[in-house]
């Protein structure tokens, strides 16, 4: 743009040069017609630009560290050229809030064209990404005008698989017991003492007149414990890759050894807890998806001193304690 | 060369351009360098031609076979075709060399040798301009279908006109729309063309259109004369005016003048006269050839200048030229020549040579002056001016009148015969009103237009700016008593006249009780003559005696009034500065005046006189009623008359001129005016450097050229000191190359660079060692430099990139 405008001015200059030193009637002509220039260039430029229209899309999904880019396509539905074309390009990473903005200039012929925005890839997270300015240039190259903005498109940048050396997790064989809730018959149970609300029929009676207090059954059921797989959603971007790395892989791992397991955070704000039982891939993709579409700060609260979980396991991602 | 999909919309508009083109060119040559041809046939010729070659350029296939035979083809009919071709060839550069040679008056005008018919001529020019259109349009095709490049395309087409545009002949408005249509369409869709034809195709269309719109609304809005001549608004012409004073003081003329075409020509007379820069440079050459049956001094009269701002003579504004026009327009009444007129009525009378009031009507039947005769050939004299003497009897062949302020040559008439009344210097003393037959056969309409001329010339020729009139009265003082005005000398007149009869006797000057008589319109206009003629007189005196030639004045500082500066300031200048007081002195004093330019020759007695263009003078005409324009010399030095009086240092350059109190100049006389110009106008004050001319600075500032010079310096060292360096680095001593390796990394460190080791290590080896370095040794420490150097600039902010690539250069390694 700078060299047309120079060009223009030399242009303009040249022409007020043989305005004064050329004392015939073209010089007369030739002057308005080169200061008209612009603004005929800028009208003729007006429709394709009222009509072009940008669009921003992306693939779904990709792996951290695999090469996506943001597709921007514009397309003037008069057919129009607008010569070159300015976009810049927004993304925001949800996870790790980080914002990166990128420049593409590209021809845009009367036929359309698209344009690649490298996306980045480098960390986890939701990628949320628009156009934040569009310009094209009129038809001498000298102004820039205005383009409309297409809609927001999203990218997932999910997390590498690698599975974590686990320590022995509960075996099947091995169940616990736990009060079947709504109570019913059942052949174990334990005595507990009575609180309000409780059924009648479920008074020990014999014990509570050995007692002297009431004393109920609460009937108990056989449950097999899930793993339960603790982290904390917060750090630095790169420590909370390698966490959800180990996350994904180990959610993987556990799924193919047909292990429903659970996974638990908390929010890292307001302490809340976020869980998330693990039945199938769907489960995963779900829970890996609520967790990169959070955002997760430096610091914050840790699931396990915000709650007691019982036993579980917390993946830390390594390289730390 | 690969071309973009071709689409209907696109052959479509790459034909409509190349039509367009092809017939502009074609018809802007015709009328440009004055053609005769069958326009007819030229138009379906360019229609055929452009379809031919659109057609065969967009074929899918077969191009070439189809090109060269269509080239042969053409081939054929330029051998069959041949001798009509060459006629028609003369006949093209007959034209071509005739409007160099309407502008230039070194190139003669030609006519071809073959003596044929004169409607052949025009089919020769047809036959040849379709036949090189063949060539022409295969090349417009080509850029315009294939290359699809404004530029080119632009370059093309304005190559053919290109020398009538140098000598200031324009096209017909028509083909030239039409060619400025095709410029504007292509640069507006210059940035789609050469990428998306077919996109570029549809933006064409409206562009085309937009550009004729464009073009109709700015002939209808600005009103633009398309006539032949000159058409200049007054900032341009100002302008130009400017420019060329500033040339002059850099004494760029012998340069300037080869390019006269444009208006320059060195010292002479302009219509706009800059009084800020110092007189016109003088390089000796010729200005004018002068033949004459009449020796003596003669004023050669240039253009006269009307309205003074400060620092400027400038003509008339436009309202004050048209309502000359409208005085003058089929009156045939001409100031110009007014003077020469009255003069031969004069000659009937018996001279009475008398500054008294009184003179005889004594009429003597059978003497006319049959008048003189001057051939004036200009040389290498500025402006579209004719160079006249005084005293005209008639506007001679070649030249037309330019309102009332001077003679407009016409064409390529460089040389000029006029017939002239010698005798008219002493018309001033022997006109009164009514001493001339006021019915010797001149038409009402003459009369009517002189009176209101005259209407015109008190309207418009007696302004002065209103502080530089206070300043020239505070200067006059009390030398002017009883000349303030024409009532003033009216009734001092009347007085001594009353005075006389009672018998009294004045002596020691005149009493102030004149002031109490009263005194007519048409008692002051009796005394109008002589008033001025004494006012003339007596400011001629006043000037010579407060005032001291110097040929050396320095311009007057910025912002300063020039003749105040003159006159009350520097006391000093050559015949700008007098010419300028003497003219603003008498319009103060209520006499019209204004300042004239052009030579002063002294004709010996073999008639011919050679005038150089240190011959340039200027000096003021006064309004005589019934008599016209009237010249007067007020410099020093120039009063007197006959051959030989012209030995002031203005012409010399030596020494100060013999200040004279005598008045008015002499010799021969006429008048007449003419058109446009532009460079400085006044004579006088050789060329000085822009240090020793005080107003230069003003005008022409030195610090571009110091900053360019500056510039072109820094270029210099720069490209001096990267060969310097790379030739260090290179140079065959492996160990001097590393240790320079090192001391360029050691620079770096200063723009932010880290240390390296590495290369330390080397320089150690190459500044400790007993041995010499290998070439792979040297070759690695430049790889190290050139990764330094590459860090270094990644590292560095933006604003500091270009400074470091600057300094370092892109390939010092």
């Amino acid at each position: 743009m700078l060299r047309r405008w120079l060009a223009y001015v030399l242009s303009l200059v040249g022409a007020v040069a043989f305005r004064v030193f050329y004392t015939g009637w073209l010089s007369g002509l030739i002057l308005p017609v080169v200061a008209c220039l612009p603004l005929l260039g800028l009208l003729l430029a007006l429709p394709g630009v009222l009509f072009c229209r940008l669009t921003l899309s992306a693939p779904e999904r990709v792996e951290r560290g695999a090469a996506a880019a943001w597709t921007v396509t514009g397309k003037s539905r008069l057919g129009l050229p607008l010569g070159k074309v300015w976009v810049k390009v927004e993304t925001v990473n949800t996870l790790t809030g980080q914002t990166v903005r990128k420049r593409v200039s590209f021809f845009l012929p009367g036929s359309g064209q698209t344009a690649d925005v490298p996306a980045p890839t480098e960390h986890c997270g939701l990628l949320g990404s628009r156009i934040v300015s569009a310009w094209a240039c009129d038809c001498l190259g000298l102004f820039r005008l205005p383009l409309f903005r297409g809609k927001e498109a999203q990218l997932w940048v999910m997390p590498l698989s690698q599975a974590a050396d686990l320590p022995p997790l509960p075996q099947e064989e091995h169940p616990g017991l736990r009060p079947r809730p709504g109570g019913g018959p059942g052949e174990d149970y334990d005595p507990r003492a009575y609180r309000p609300g409780d059924p009648l029929n479920s008074i020990h009676w014999k014990l509570s007149a050995k007692r002297d207090d009431l004393v109920v059954r609460e009937t108990l059921e056989t449950v097999y414990p899930l793993p339960l797989l603790t982290l904390d959603c917060f750090g630095s971007p790169e420590v909370l890759d390698r966490r959800l790395d180990v996350l994904s892989g180990t959610g993987k791992a556990l799924l193919k050894q047909g292990r429903p397991h659970t996974i638990a955070w908390a929010e890292p704000v307001s302490g809340e807890l976020r869980r998330f039982d693990i039945a199938g891939e769907a489960d995963l993709k779900r829970c890996l998806e609520a967790l990169l579409s959070q955002r997760a700060p430096l610091a914050g609260k840790s699931i396990l001193d915000t709650h007691r979980l019982g036993r579980s396991i917390h993946l830390t991602g390594g390289g730390e304690a | 060369m690969k071309r973009g999909k071709t689409t209907p919309m696109t052959v479509i508009t790459d034909g409509l351009l190349l039509f367009f083109a092809l017939t502009g060119v074609v018809f802007s040559v015709l009328t440009a360098y004055g053609l005769k041809a069958d326009h007819r046939a030229l138009l379906l010729g360019c229609g055929i031609l452009s379809l031919s070659w659109l057609t065969i350029l967009s074929l899918p296939k077969f191009k070439l076979p189809f090109t060269l035979a269509a080239l042969g083809l053409w081939g054929w009919g330029m051998w069959k075709l041949w001798e009509p071709l060459l006629l028609g060839e003369a006949s093209v550069w007959c034209g071509v060399v005739n409007t160099a040679a309407r502008k230039i008056p070194a190139i003669t005008a030609i006519e071809p040798i073959a003596q044929l018919p004169a409607e052949v001529w025009p089919l020769c020019t047809t036959l040849w301009l379709l036949m090189v259109a063949v060539g022409y349009a295969l090349a417009l095709a080509f850029l315009l279908i294939w290359v699809r490049r404004a530029l080119p395309v632009f370059l093309l087409t304005l190559l053919p006109i290109l020398p009538a545009v140098c000598v200031t002949e324009a096209p017909h408005p028509i083909p030239m729309a039409g060619l400025v249509v095709v410029w504007m369409t292509l640069f507006l869709t210059s940035l789609a063309e050469a990428r998306d034809p077919a996109g570029a195709a549809r933006l064409r269309l409206p562009a085309f259109l937009g550009a004729w719109v464009c073009l109709f609304a700015l002939f209808a809005l600005s009103g633009l004369e398309t006539a032949p001549g000159p058409h200049q608004p007054d900032w341009a012409a100002q302008a130009r005016a400017d420019a060329y004073n500033a040339a002059n003081r850099l004494d760029l003329s012998a340069i300037l003048t080869r390019f006269d075409f444009l208006g320059w020509k060195g010292s002479g007379s302009t219509q706009y006269v800059s009084l800020t820069g110092g007189g016109a440079a003088r390089t000796g050459r010729t200005a004018l050839e002068v033949q004459t049956t009449s020796y003596g001094k003669h004023y050669l009269r240039g253009y006269s200048a009307d309205v003074y701002t400060g620092t400027r003579w400038e003509p008339l504004p436009r309202t004050g030229r048209r309502e000359l026009e409208d005085i003058l327009k089929g009156s045939g009444f001409s100031p110009l020549l007014t003077l020469g007129k009255q003069t031969k009525y004069a000659a009937r009378y018996t001279p009475v040579y008398s500054s008294s009031y009184f003179s005889f009507r004594v009429p003597v039947t059978g003497q006319e002056n049959p008048g003189e005769t001057m051939t004036v050939k200009n040389v290498s004299a500025p402006g579209g001016c004719a160079y006249y003497p005084y005293a005209l009897e008639s506007v001679p062949e070649g030249a037309a009148l330019g309102g009332d302020s001077h003679l407009a040559r016409q064409g390529q008439t460089w040389e000029h015969t006029y017939t002239f009344q010698s005798q008219w210097e002493d018309i001033n003393f022997f006109y009164q009103a009514g001493l001339f037959p006021e019915d010797d056969g001149i038409p009402e309409e003459s009369l009517a237009a002189q009176d209101a001329y005259r209407d015109f010339v008190y309207g418009h020729y007696l302004q002065v700016p209103e502080d530089t009139r206070q300043a020239l009265l505070d200067w006059v003082g009390t030398n002017l008593e009883g000349l303030r005005s024409p009532e003033d000398y009216a009734k001092v007149m009347k007085w001594f006249r009353r005075v006389w009869e009672e018998g009294d006797t004045v002596y020691g000057g005149i009493a102030s009780d004149w002031i109490q008589e009263e005194v007519t319109p048409e008692e002051v206009d009796a005394v109008r003559t002589q008033y001025t003629f004494t006012l003339c007189d007596t400011i001629t005196w006043l000037l010579a005696d407060k005032t001291r030639y110097n040929m050396d004045t320095p311009a007057p500082p910025a912002g300063e009034d020039y003749v105040n500066w003159f006159l009350n300031e520097s006391k000093e200048g050559y015949c700008m500065h007098y010419a300028t007081a003497g003219t603003l002195l008498l319009r103060a004093m209520g006499v019209p005046a204004r300042y004239v330019s052009g030579y002063v020759v002294d004709v010996p007695r073999s008639g011919f006189a050679v005038v150089p263009d240190s011959a340039a003078h200027a000096w003021v005409e006064v309004y005589y009623d019934n008599v016209g324009w009237y010249p007067v010399d007020f410099t020093p030095g120039f009063q007197g008359d006959g051959t030989g009086s012209l030995t002031s240092s203005e012409f010399t350059g030596d020494g100060e001129p013999v200040s004279t109190a005598a008045p008015a100049p002499s010799a021969a006389v006429t008048q007449a005016p003419t058109p446009p110009a532009a460079p400085s106008a006044a004579p006088s004050q050789p060329p000085k450097t822009a240090a020793e001319a005080p107003g230069a600075a003003d005008s022409l500032p030195l610090w571009p050229l110091a900053l360019l010079a500056l510039a072109a310096g820094a270029l210099l060292g720069r490209y001096g000191l990267l060969r310097r360096r790379k030739r260090k680095l290179t140079q065959p001593d492996t160990n001097a190359a590393v240790l320079w390796a090192y001391r360029c990394h050691q620079w770096l460190l200063s723009w932010g660079a880290p240390e390296n080791e590495a290369l330390t290590a080397l320089a150690g080896k190459a500044r400790f060692s007993q041995h010499t370095l290998t070439e792979d040794e040297r070759q690695a420490a430049l790889d190290l430099l050139a990764e330094a150097l590459r860090q270094t600039q990644t590292a560095l902010p933006p604003w500091k990139k270009p400074l470091f690539r600057l300094w370092w250069g892109k390939n010092t390694l």
